[in-house]
């Protein structure tokens, strides 16, 4: 399965999820994403800096043990959820309806995770 | 030189006043009024901008507003300087008083950047009540504190379920802070990260309302909320993620059916 396939099959599971994206936190930049045309790149890129932010300021008082962890960001009409594992620079986003329920996406969210840091 | 006539009483200092502001209306360039996305420095500034336009109507009018803050849109009935009715806000008008309105636009203004004024009526229908809120008692509600958006009306809901159920919490833009000891201190390294963040990245400056939920372990979470101009940093059990994702969207569906 390539990363693509991944991120795709991802946002078919999510009801209403507009974009599935795999992105580098140092490097500030989307890698690959799943979404439909009405997205923009600067949808992608805001994406990218509030996952960095999440991440960065989490980082002086994070549990270094801490397999993985993640960030909710919710605003009047969104969630967009960031995932990672191991500290490591890469992640996962997600861009959902507000009403999503995290108990369902971050599971799913996680594995589809560990797929593609093993593909990557 | 003429010397002015000893007869004629001089007109009393607020007559005075109502003239020198409606010459500096006069004088001031025109803006396109209606159905122009105007924008705002500050959410006060629209709020102002609001009441200006309240200060304009002479015969009366229904205008809609149109913002890209909390509440997209609310109406305003004005007549003969008043605001006399207002739609899609939450406010009673027989107990409301010109700060009470003032503090209900500004929350519904509260993060927006743009706004527009449409005419949504020049034959409106105008309530049967006498109460009424002039011009002048909102701008003066209003004052000259330009942090009136975002306070007392819709933020302490929200700021105040996270900081009932926050281990910790401060709230950097009034200096204010509940809790102690190392989880106070690492809530402090958070908010000196995200002021550095801040600084390296100007784009991370936000106005939308927004709330982040980060977790620091299985147990913890750092919980962020912004609000225009306001923010508050917490800590809270991680158990809690729930309980805050609904405060959120109690507090997104209260705005807007507002």
């Amino acid at each position: 399965m390539t990363v693509s396939d991944c991120l795709d099959a991802l946002r078919a599971e999510i009801s209403g999820c507009q974009v599935v994206a795999f992105g580098d936190t140092q490097a500030r930049l989307i890698l690959k994403a799943s979404h439909d045309a009405s997205v923009q790149r600067e949808v992608l890129d805001g994406l990218c800096a509030d996952a960095a932010r999440c991440f960065a300021m989490a980082q002086s008082v994070a549990d270094p043990t801490c397999g993985s962890t993640h960030s909710i960001t919710l605003t009047d009409r969104d969630m967009r959820v960031y995932l990672r594992t191991n500290g490591r620079e890469d992640f996962l986003c997600l861009l959902c309806p507000l009403e999503s329920d995290p108990a369902q996406v971050l599971p799913i969210g996680f594995q589809a995770l560990a797929q593609l840091v093993e593909t990557k | 030189m003429i010397a002015p006539r000893k007869d004629i009483t001089s007109a009393p200092p607020s007559e005075v006043a109502d003239a020198r502001a409606a010459l500096q209306r006069l004088a001031a360039p025109l803006h396109a009024p209606y159905g122009t996305w105007r924008t705002f420095e500050t959410s006060a500034a629209a709020v102002r901008a609001v009441i200006t336009e309240i200060g304009e109507v002479v015969l009366a009018r229904a205008i809609e507003v149109t913002s890209d803050g909390v509440h997209q849109t609310f109406g305003l009935t004005i007549s003969n300087r008043h605001l006399v009715a207002l739609s899609g806000l939450p406010i009673d008008p027989e107990t409301a008083d010109a700060t009470t309105v003032v503090k209900h636009i500004g929350a519904a203004l509260a993060g927006a950047q743009r706004a527009k004024f449409d005419i949504a009526s020049r034959v409106p229908d105008l309530p049967s009540s006498a109460r009424s809120w002039s011009c002048k008692a909102l701008m003066e509600a209003l004052g000259t504190d330009d942090k009136i958006a975002t306070h007392a009306v819709i933020q302490p809901p929200v700021f105040e379920a996270v900081k009932a159920k926050a281990i910790v919490w401060l709230q950097p833009t009034s200096e204010e802070e509940n809790g102690a000891g190392e989880a106070l201190a690492a809530l402090r390294r958070v908010a000196a990260s995200r002021a550095q963040l801040a600084e390296d990245h100007a784009q991370i400056r936000r106005k939308t309302p927004q709330m982040s939920l980060i977790s620091l372990s299985p147990k913890l979470l750092c919980v962020e909320i912004t609000w225009a101009n306001d923010m508050l940093i917490g800590l809270c059990d991680a158990d809690d993620q729930a309980d805050l994702i609904d405060v959120w969207r109690q507090y997104v569906a209260a705005s807007q059916s507002g």
